[in-house]
């Protein structure tokens, strides 16, 4: 069934039709709790990014390798490391970033996109493609990040990526956005529109 | 289950080959980090020992840290005391520097707090609770006040409390006076 789909779908499917945050609904934890600034929102999608790509490209490499009744110790392990990679160099790099976002760095090896993308498709399809595949998800759930971070940072605070917007001259911040009642509503309206949008598209 | 001898092998290999890997990033951004943490420090305690030239540690602790201050002649400017204690949300983080005989404050900084923004959030701010610090008395313990006075009229130990934020500013004076108090006593056991 994998070898029909062609490769481009490969990566395609994770920004609109399996997306990460808005169809699949993993790894919802860093989408409500990070996303009070489109920084943190960038922050937190490029480690994505990094963790998930680089744990397909190696545990489709060994899949053939892995015993099958340790496998998620094996994947809890590989994952971990890029994880602690990717926080040691925030932390080196970009200390602003990795003090605000704070233990949702570490706390990427139990986010359950990247061990779903793993356990459902990495395990059992080529480098080639799980890397594809593992970027389109990364990818899809940044882009769902970032228009989450846009209207909460905006309508909470006024601003876009730290760029005064909208004037605190006649805007008055609606301060829940950037608390986490201020996440569901904003999540909630987002997977709404999305699934309206995806009514439209089927002709419904 | 048995565990057979190939996953033994091959869960040894991987955990061997993850951590090998992991150490050697480890130990090519531990000096960044270093230098980050060093230099978080360096600003703070220039920030609320304003003229400093170099400061060294008399004391560190998880909770209370003191550090002690001094101008380019080599003359005592204050002590800087970094404090941690609960706040509304979190704990929060804060540093003070104090005169060299622990009569007054000199200035006060936040930290780290995760207070609500908007209100708690406002004890970073200058101008509705920080700027009303520096030179309290430390004499009698610091209290708040509300509704907030005119800066003029508080007196030499009443600091402004955040309106709609008593529980953050009822925090940061808790952590303020428990802080002096502990720091006195460590300084002066010391000298």
């Amino acid at each position: 069934m994998n070898q029909q789909t062609s490769l481009t779908w490969e990566f395609l499917k994770g920004l609109w039709k399996d997306n990460p945050n808005l169809v699949q609904l993993l790894g919802m934890c860093p989408m409500l709790a990070v996303t009070n600034q489109v920084s943190n929102a960038i922050g937190m999608g490029s480690a994505i990014i990094f963790v998930i790509v680089f744990s397909a490209a190696m545990i489709s490499l060994i899949r053939r390798i892995i015993p099958g009744q340790v496998r998620i110790a094996v994947y809890i392990v590989i994952v971990a490391s890029f994880v602690t990679m990717a926080d040691r160099y925030l932390a080196a790099f970009f200390p602003d970033l990795s003090k605000s976002l704070g233990p949702f760095v570490p706390l990427i090896v139990v986010n359950c996109i990247i061990l779903g993308r793993i356990e459902a498709f990495s395990a059992k399809n080529t480098v080639g493609r799980s890397m594809l595949d593992a970027l389109g998800m990364g990818l899809g759930y940044t882009i769902g990040m970032l228009i989450m971070g846009t209207v909460r940072e905006v309508l909470g605070s006024g601003t876009w990526l730290g760029m005064t917007v909208l004037s605190p001259s006649w805007y008055d911040p609606i301060m829940v956005f950037i608390l986490p009642a201020g996440a569901f509503i904003t999540l909630g309206t987002l997977i709404s529109v999305s699934r309206l949008v995806q009514g439209k598209m089927n002709g419904k | 289950m048995k565990p057979t001898p190939r996953i033994i092998v091959v869960l040894t290999l991987i955990s061997a080959l993850s951590a090998g890997l992991v150490t050697v990033f480890a130990i090519y951004t531990q000096p960044y980090i270093e230098r980050n943490a060093k230099a978080t420090l360096n600003q703070a305690v220039g920030e609320v020992l304003v003229g400093i030239d170099s400061f060294t540690v008399v004391s560190e602790e998880e909770t209370l840290r003191i550090y002690q201050g001094k101008d380019k002649a080599g003359k005592l400017v204050g002590y800087a005391v970094y404090a941690v204690g609960s706040g509304f949300q979190d704990k929060i983080a804060l540093i003070f520097g104090v005169s060299p005989d622990f009569s007054h404050l000199l200035a006060l900084t936040i930290l780290d707090q995760k207070d609500t923004p908007g209100l708690g959030a406002k004890i970073t701010e200058q101008e509705p609770f920080l700027q009303f610090w520096p030179g309290r008395t430390l004499s009698r313990p610091i209290v708040f006040v509300k509704p907030p006075k005119e800066k003029s009229s508080l007196a030499d130990n009443e600091v402004n409390a955040i309106s709609g934020a008593t529980i953050s500013s009822r925090s940061v004076v808790g952590i303020v006076n428990q802080a002096v108090a502990r720091a006195k006593a460590k300084v002066g056991a010391k000298s």
